[in-house]
């Protein structure tokens, strides 16, 4: 299994790391949110047509805005929308907003929220009745 | 200048078998766009990594969808068992691989099925799904099931298939083939067939590769990308090269996936002859910790998984990226310009299955 | 014995299903297990149809697409919810957008088990639906003979 490697960067470089990609020949695979109670990000990846990819990881909050890569990219667009209505995390300039009504979820921002684990009860030998 | 209207499509409509919305915007009979509405079948599953534990994870990914099940269920495993470091036997490599391919064969033949129903040929219909039924009676009999099988667990298989059936199901495969020969040929060569998907939905190769199309959807548009050249699970062994065709309309799509019905059954082939004997599972020990990505090939294209662990049973993120949902952005981009009767014929172009998409 | 049970149309809702008892409903209607051959058809109109087939788990999208194709039907009329998901909500009963199955929208007469419900099962389901069906029309004070 190849190594996995994930170059860190910033949201305000996040642009110009598409537009770089983009001129070597890459497009846009897909991007994704992670929020652990200890922290989060947005992770982007990009393939090229020999199936290499190359990702980045990018920190990022709820509520907080990030620049949207669909001016380069147009595919981007729906990661984006998916991720500010499950995160809520805002992406400034998206080509085509919906606003928050992708999905429609009963919960909102249901994705922001991250419980603790819930414990497993062992299960209780029930007795034998004679 | 015609008058605008809009028309809404789905979410039930006959042809469509699962729902999907889309508002088309028309003059007089010429579709000039299209706004989706998806969300019908989003449930969320993501968020069941916490309170499932990640063996049991592989039951919920599994069922994101029925078609393409056993391939989400062993993305899901692979990407575990890289993340925790397990090297599992090759028997159960060259299974897993046997049993993806023949999920192949079993969704492009219910995908041609489902087109030659959209565009009006109702007995091809029937004969590619009689055809599908023998494929599924393999399944039952290797795994117990014909739809969701449950076979890929983190270490392994459940289940092991002996030699005998091995052999056995390599001959039946072959009057598989022999049965799908004229169904493929009236695909290919049939004047009605061609009459209405040739020259429908063009999508050329730079549009292809830059919109984030996948699947049979680039490939017939050029571009020879198929994600099991990365040589995951037995694919490192097998001979194949990824089937392309130059048009990028309708009939390219039907060209490439009737064509990959064949490869699949070759690699299967393959698979039979090269397997190699021993166990199927390796016991796992502990919990996963640090992150992976991978990608499979989906019957619908590429499909990327992603798992993050954090060292106790309940993962930190699971992440699917189904090929559908990479497809959606092209299918607008092939909707305008078309009539409204072509409607549904490009929205089963796509191969689209929105309980992949939207989880 | 009444002629409503002879030929009964059915129209098929996917919910949020995985669509595995969705290509299962298919499935019954091609060769192999071939329901056509009994005169039962999928028809697309909600106003033409007797019985409601109905996959998968309810979510907030749904409720209303759900409604609104069983209130266009005719009386009498028969819900048949194939699967654990519309049974119950089925594996994702714990999701966020998951409300539960398909009672918590419509009535349902026939539930089928199963993930996926196999087309036998889904035969034997439709058929006991066709009962419910007879045992309506009855209700109804019209015994047609």
């Amino acid at each position: 299994m190849d190594p996995q490697v994930f170059f860190p960067a910033v949201k305000t470089e996040v642009v110009e790391i598409a537009q770089r990609n983009k001129a070597l020949g890459y497009r846009f695979a897909q991007m994704h949110c992670v929020k652990t109670p200890s922290e989060m990000f947005i992770i982007y990846t990009f393939e090229k047509q020999d199936l290499s990819i190359e990702q980045y990881r990018i920190p990022a909050e709820t509520d907080g805005a990030v620049p949207s890569v669909s001016g380069v990219f147009l595919a981007a667009v729906l990661y984006e929308n998916e991720i500010s209505e499950l995160y809520g995390v805002e992406f400034t300039g998206m080509a085509i907003d919906f606003g928050g009504t992708l999905y429609e979820t009963a919960k909102p921002r249901a994705f922001a929220e991250v419980a603790a684990p819930v414990k497993k009860t062992p299960v209780k030998q029930a007795a034998v009745a004679e | 200048m015609g008058e605008r209207t809009i028309i809404p499509f789905g979410p039930q409509h006959p042809v469509l078998p699962e729902p999907l919305h889309l508002d088309l915007i028309l003059e007089d009979e010429k579709v000039v766009g299209a706004v989706p509405s998806i969300g019908f079948i989003h449930r969320g599953l993501e968020k069941l990594v916490e309170k499932r534990d990640f063996q049991e994870m592989a039951f919920v990914i599994e069922r994101i969808c029925g078609i393409c099940s056993f391939i989400h269920g062993q993305g899901y495993v692979q990407t575990i068992e890289a993340v925790m470091g397990v090297e599992i036997p090759e028997r159960a490599k060259y299974l897993r691989s046997f049993w993806g391919e023949l999920s192949r064969v079993h969704s492009h033949l219910l995908w041609l099925g489902l087109m030659a129903d959209a565009f009006g040929f109702e007995s091809l219909f029937m004969h590619c799904w009689r055809v599908r039924e023998k494929v599924l009676d393999i399944f039952e009999e290797t795994t117990g099931g014909r739809v969701i099988f449950s076979v890929c667990k983190v270490g392994g298989l459940w289940k092991n298939v002996d030699d005998d059936t091995l052999r056995r199901i390599g001959g039946v495969l072959k009057d598989v083939e022999k049965d799908i020969r004229p169904l493929t040929d009236v695909f290919m060569r049939d004047y009605t067939v061609q009459k209405r998907c040739v020259g429908l939905g063009v999508l050329t190769k730079d549009e292809a590769f830059q919109l984030g199309a996948v699947g049979p959807m680039l490939r017939a548009s050029g571009v020879a990308m198929d994600a099991r050249k990365l040589g995951y699970a037995a694919y490192g062994d097998m001979e194949f090269e990824p089937v392309t065709e130059n048009a990028g309309d309708c009939q390219a799509r039907i060209a490439v996936r009737a064509r990959e019905i064949y490869q699949s059954l070759d690699i299967i082939r393959q698979c039979i002859e090269k397997m190699p004997g021993g166990e199927v599972a390796v016991p796992v020990k502990g919990s996963p910790q640090g992150e992976y990505l991978s990608r499979l090939e989906q019957p619908r294209g590429e499909a990327v998984y992603y798992g993050k662990g954090n060292g106790t049973k309940y993962l930190d993120r699971f992440r699917v990226r189904t090929p559908t949902f990479a497809n959606l952005i092209p299918l607008l981009h092939i909707i305008p310009g078309c009539d409204l009767a072509d409607v549904p014929l490009l929205a089963l172009t796509i191969d689209p299955c929105i309980s992949c998409t939207e989880r | 014995m009444s002629f409503l049970p002879k030929s009964p149309w059915l129209v098929h809702y996917d919910a949020s299903s995985c669509n595995g008892c969705d290509i299962e409903v298919l499935a019954c209607l091609t060769p192999v297990y071939d329901v056509e051959r009994f005169g039962v058809l999928n028809i697309g109109n909600p106003k033409h149809a007797d019985i409601f087939v109905v996959t998968g788990s309810v979510n907030e999208q749904n409720k209303a697409v759900i409604k609104n194709i069983y209130d266009q039907m005719a009386e009498p009329k028969v819900v048949v919810a194939i699967g654990a998901c519309a049974a119950s909500g089925g594996v994702f009963r714990e999701c966020y957008n998951v409300s539960g199955g398909v009672d918590t929208v419509i009535p349902v007469d026939v539930y089928v088990p199963g993930c996926a419900a196999r087309p036998e099962a889904i035969i034997d389901g439709v058929v006991l639906g066709l009962g419910v069906l007879e045992a309506k029309y009855g209700e109804k004070g019209k015994v047609a003979s």
